[in-house]
């Protein structure tokens, strides 16, 4: 699936979750929204610096803002860890609301936008 | 932010004033509220009011000297025994505390709160045993608290500091507040009493969820005096306590009328008529009513010209009449005693001898040729001569008694001239009896027309005392009518001028009234319109903030205004939930009107006019979501460009969102040890600049990524912890050599690039590049090669040592920096 697939389907579950996901849904959208954003800056590396690809998460963001630039490295940088936490257990914390979701979504789809401009 | 609108309220009304559509005297008015009461009395008085220019260069006051927080010590006070001190930087940026519950982090704002206020917002108004457990128990030392004060352009800046006593209570202790180098000053010194009213730089999480929760009017009231819009209520208020006092007296001239004109109806004097002849009209001829009182003349002449003639009419001296009949007495005794001598008669004779005598003397001793008898001899001569004498004196006797007579009736009639006309006249209607008065008068006149002198010699007296007798009374009676008169008068007179400067009271009452009401109706909506004006970049940044804040909250922030007037007035917060308009605070959670309220908040505290440009938070995560704390670090951020800010924390969300997000934040770390031992961790991950270093050190060791992006990534880290060291060392520098902290800010943003801020940081100056070999040789002995090796790096060209041993290196020379 391309990112965009990926965050298509995310966009599905936010607005009619399957009632058969009950109360998981949240966590499976920001689990879709995240595989977005790491196939996208993926795919990214790919074309840019083939070797980051391959490098943790953190290691990526940093690259990011020596390639890609301040705003993009933001949106990345708030996008990841928000769903990050979102998407891993926390054991007093309850799944993220609708609203969270949506923003991370908006978020990764303007970071796709930027990251399909060519390189500066 | 945002720097809100700095034109005063006074300045606005000028300007507004001068485009207004309103009559002169409003406009006059408006002019003297805003001078003060005194001007506004002058004005409704009738006083010109001098007009203040609307000077544009008055517009724009000078910002006030910031005050930044350099460090806040604390002993045996709340949480921490033994002294224990927080370091700041006193300068714009964020500095995040933190520590678990009980490490005695709030301790360190509750202190700074109460040395800096006198007060605390958390323990305010709380039963007194919250009050009375202030007091660490694990102090070895009396307790005090010392907050270090960066006041921009004095050296070393000054401290507050609060003592106590061994068992004193909380409010027993002595605070001062020492500038460097200068005795101790009260802490009313600071003049700090207005603005932390105004712009009050600390909010606890409880006084987060006052600031919204509170009565509707006292949101109203603390954004209005946040805005400095206290003064648009004050001169409004005055104008309608004007207008009350007016309103008040526009009616007393008609209400006291009916008095009047019965008064005046009930009055005999003419005056009376014409007084309401003026007051006929619909409106009174106040001109001619003041003149009518003015006049002390009974406008009646028929009536009142013949007693005032009496009045004034002065009766001669009876000893004259008496010599003067003396001398007419005279006059004919001489007249009787040569009685049968006519003068004439005596006069021919004499004047025959006369004619004798001279021709005797040209011809003597010839026979009378009159007679032809005896011969005129010298004998006859002698003689005749002697009978001319005789004859000639005998004559002028006669003549001067005749004349003395002449002249004497003449003086009796000067004496007492012919009947005046007042006498003649008919005073019944004053009730007076002229006519005894006449009678004796008229007998007067009869005798001195008499051709009888002798009648009038015998009568004079006895006629004259007459007069006398009948004129004196007369006289008296026409003065006690007048002095009736003028009694009777006066009165209505006094109320006649009373309700005359009433009537005028009220007309410029009336026509103040008038003005006024279109002078407040003007205010009112100019208030209106300033109060907006004032608010919007407030509520602009407060909207910002909340939508940084909010994180994609179904609420939404729209305009806020200030609504409604008197006990009906409130903030009215445009709020939609879900896009639709909501019944607002009441749909939100409690962790979103905390939002709300920093939202509302940090405008006030930053806004441009506060002396304070340091503001502490106490935990203000408490009760947000996970994500929110994301939006709140980067407000923070925000805020922080030009402005300390100081966070206090109880868990690491706030400082991971710092981490995640790379904000240029401090963390320090507090925490308590046994015996209430409090220790602030300086070090760590805490300083944005280690953070760097430690993202560097990671990407170093990343065997993955290729070298040249690796070394780019790596370089660019270094150059950024290297960056941020140096204008920490900065500021602290610039600061102990008093230099104001606005130009530090703008000297270290003018440094654009490592090389320019290691030279304001080394050689301050950062123009002096070229000497910067030099300058990092006596830093670090790896310092030059390590800032060529970032400069060429982070463009891509590095080349070299290992990337590893670049960022030990960095760490070196970066500590080095630290400390320089």
């Amino acid at each position: 699936m391309t990112p965009q697939q990926l965050l298509d389907a995310a966009a599905v579950l936010l607005t009619t979750p399957s009632p058969t996901m009950r109360r998981c849904w949240q966590r499976a959208c920001a689990s879709l929204t995240r595989v977005a954003l790491e196939q996208a800056l993926d795919g990214y590396w790919k074309r840019v610096e083939p070797t980051a690809a391959r490098c943790p998460m953190r290691h990526q963001l940093l690259a990011l803002s020596a390639v890609a630039g301040d705003e993009v490295t933001a949106l990345a940088r708030s996008a990841w860890y928000g769903l990050c936490r979102a998407v891993h257990h926390h054991t007093y914390e309850l799944p993220p609301t609708v609203a969270e979701l949506h923003g991370w979504h908006r978020e990764v789809t303007a970071l796709l936008a930027l990251l399909d401009q060519p390189p500066r | 932010m945002t720097v809100p609108e700095t034109s005063t309220v006074d300045q606005l009304i000028l300007q507004h004033l001068d485009t207004a559509n309103l009559p002169e005297s409003s406009v006059d008015l408006v002019f003297a509220a805003l001078l003060g009461q005194s001007d506004l009395d002058a004005a409704l008085g009738g006083a010109t009011t001098a007009r203040p220019a609307a000077s544009p260069e008055n517009v724009g006051a000078a910002e006030p000297i910031g005050t930044y927080l350099s460090s806040i010590e604390v002993c045996g006070f709340r949480g921490i025994g033994q002294g224990s001190r927080l370091d700041l930087t006193p300068g714009p940026g964020l500095t995040i505390v933190t520590g678990r519950n009980g490490s005695g982090k709030s301790s360190f704002a509750e202190a700074a709160e109460l040395a800096l206020t006198g007060d605390n917002k958390r323990w305010a108004g709380r039963a007194s045993v919250w009050q009375d457990g202030w007091r660490n128990l694990h102090a070895s030392e009396e307790p005090y608290i010392r907050v270090r004060l960066g006041v921009d352009g004095h050296r070393n800046g000054a401290a507050v500091e609060c003592h106590w006593t061994r068992d004193g209570g909380l409010a027993d202790r002595t605070s001062f507040l020492q500038v460097t180098g200068q005795p101790r000053q009260s802490v009313a010194d600071l003049g700090w009493d207005r603005p932390l009213e105004l712009y009050r730089p600390f909010l606890s999480y409880a006084e987060l969820g006052g600031l919204i929760g509170g009565r509707p009017s006292e949101m109203y009231d603390s954004l209005q005096r946040i805005l400095g819009l206290g003064r648009l209520v004050e001169v409004e208020n005055m104008l309608k306590t004007a207008r009350k006092a007016m309103d008040g007296l526009r009616p007393q001239a008609t209400a006291q009328l009916p008095a009047l004109r019965s008064a005046l109806a009930a009055h005999p004097d003419p005056r009376a008529r014409q007084a309401e002849e003026s007051l006929a009209g619909k409106d009174a001829d106040l001109d001619r009513l003041e003149l009518l009182a003015d006049t002390d003349e009974h406008a009646d002449t028929t009536a009142t010209a013949p007693l005032r003639q009496l009045d004034v009419l002065e009766l001669p001296e009876r000893n004259q009449a008496a010599e003067i009949v003396d001398r007419l007495n005279a006059a004919l005794r001489d007249l009787a005693e040569l009685a049968g001598t006519p003068a004439e008669e005596a006069r021919a004779l004499a004047r025959l001898l006369g004619e004798a005598i001279s021709n005797h003397e040209a011809h003597p001793d010839q026979p009378c040729p009159v007679c032809g008898g005896r011969t005129l001899d010298t004998a006859w001569a002698e003689q005749a001569r002697t009978e001319l004498r005789r004859l000639t004196q005998r004559a002028e006797r006669i003549e001067g008694a005749h004349r003395s007579q002449r002249e004497s009736r003449r003086a009796l009639r000067d004496f007492l001239p012919v009947i005046p006309r007042a006498i003649g006249a008919d005073l019944t209607g004053v009730g007076l009896d002229t006519g005894a008065a006449r009678a004796a008068w008229q007998r007067w006149d009869e005798l001195l027309g008499s051709d009888d002198p002798r009648r009038i010699a015998d009568e004079a007296l006895e006629t004259f005392d007459a007069v006398v007798a009948a004129v004196q009374p007369l006289q008296a009676a026409a003065r006690a009518v007048l002095e009736r008169q003028r009694q009777a008068w006066r009165p209505l007179v006094d109320q006649l001028r009373a309700w005359v400067a009433t009537a005028r009271k009220s007309q410029r009452a009336a026509e103040n009234y008038t003005a006024l009401r279109k002078a407040i109706t003007w205010v009112q909506g100019i208030g209106q319109q300033i109060r907006n004006d004032k608010l919007a970049p407030v509520a602009r940044d407060a909207t910002t903030i909340w939508n940084t804040l909010r994180q994609e909250s179904n609420v939404d922030l729209g305009a806020i205004r200030l609504a409604g007037t008197g006990t009906s007035r409130r903030v009215d917060l445009d709020v939609t939930v879900d896009g639709t308009p909501g019944a607002a605070l009441s749909v939100m959670s409690q962790g979103e009107l905390h939002s709300l309220a920093l939202a509302l908040f940090l405008p006030r505290a930053t806004i441009r006019e506060s002396p304070f440009r340091f503001l502490i938070i106490d935990d203000p995560v408490q009760s947000m979501d996970p994500v929110k704390v994301y939006g709140l670090a980067k407000v923070l951020d925000q805020v922080a460009r030009d402005r300390q800010v100081v966070v206090f924390t109880h868990d690491d969300r706030l400082p991971a969102a710092v981490r995640h997000l790379q904000l240029k934040a401090r963390v320090l770390t507090v925490s308590r040890l046994a015996r209430s031992q409090v220790t602030v961790d300086h070090d760590g991950k805490g300083d944005p600049a280690a953070r760097y270093l430690d993202d560097a050190w990671a990407i170093a060791r990343d065997g993955t990524m290729a070298d040249k992006i690796r070394s780019t990534v790596v370089c660019n880290l270094i150059r950024d912890a290297l960056e941020y060291t140096c204008q920490e060392a900065i500021r602290r520098r610039d600061f102990r050599a008093g230099r104001p902290i606005m130009d530090t800010e703008t000297a270290i943003s003018d440094a654009n690039g490592l090389r320019p801020l290691l030279a304001l940081a080394l050689l301050n100056d950062a123009g002096r590049v070229g000497e910067l070999p030099g300058a990092l040789q006596r830093l670090h002995s790896d310092a030059r090669r390590v800032v060529a090796a970032v400069n060429g790096g982070a463009h891509g060209d590095h080349q070299g040592a290992p990337l590893t041993s670049l960022v030990d290196d960095a760490r070196r020379v970066n500590e080095r920096l630290a400390r320089s």
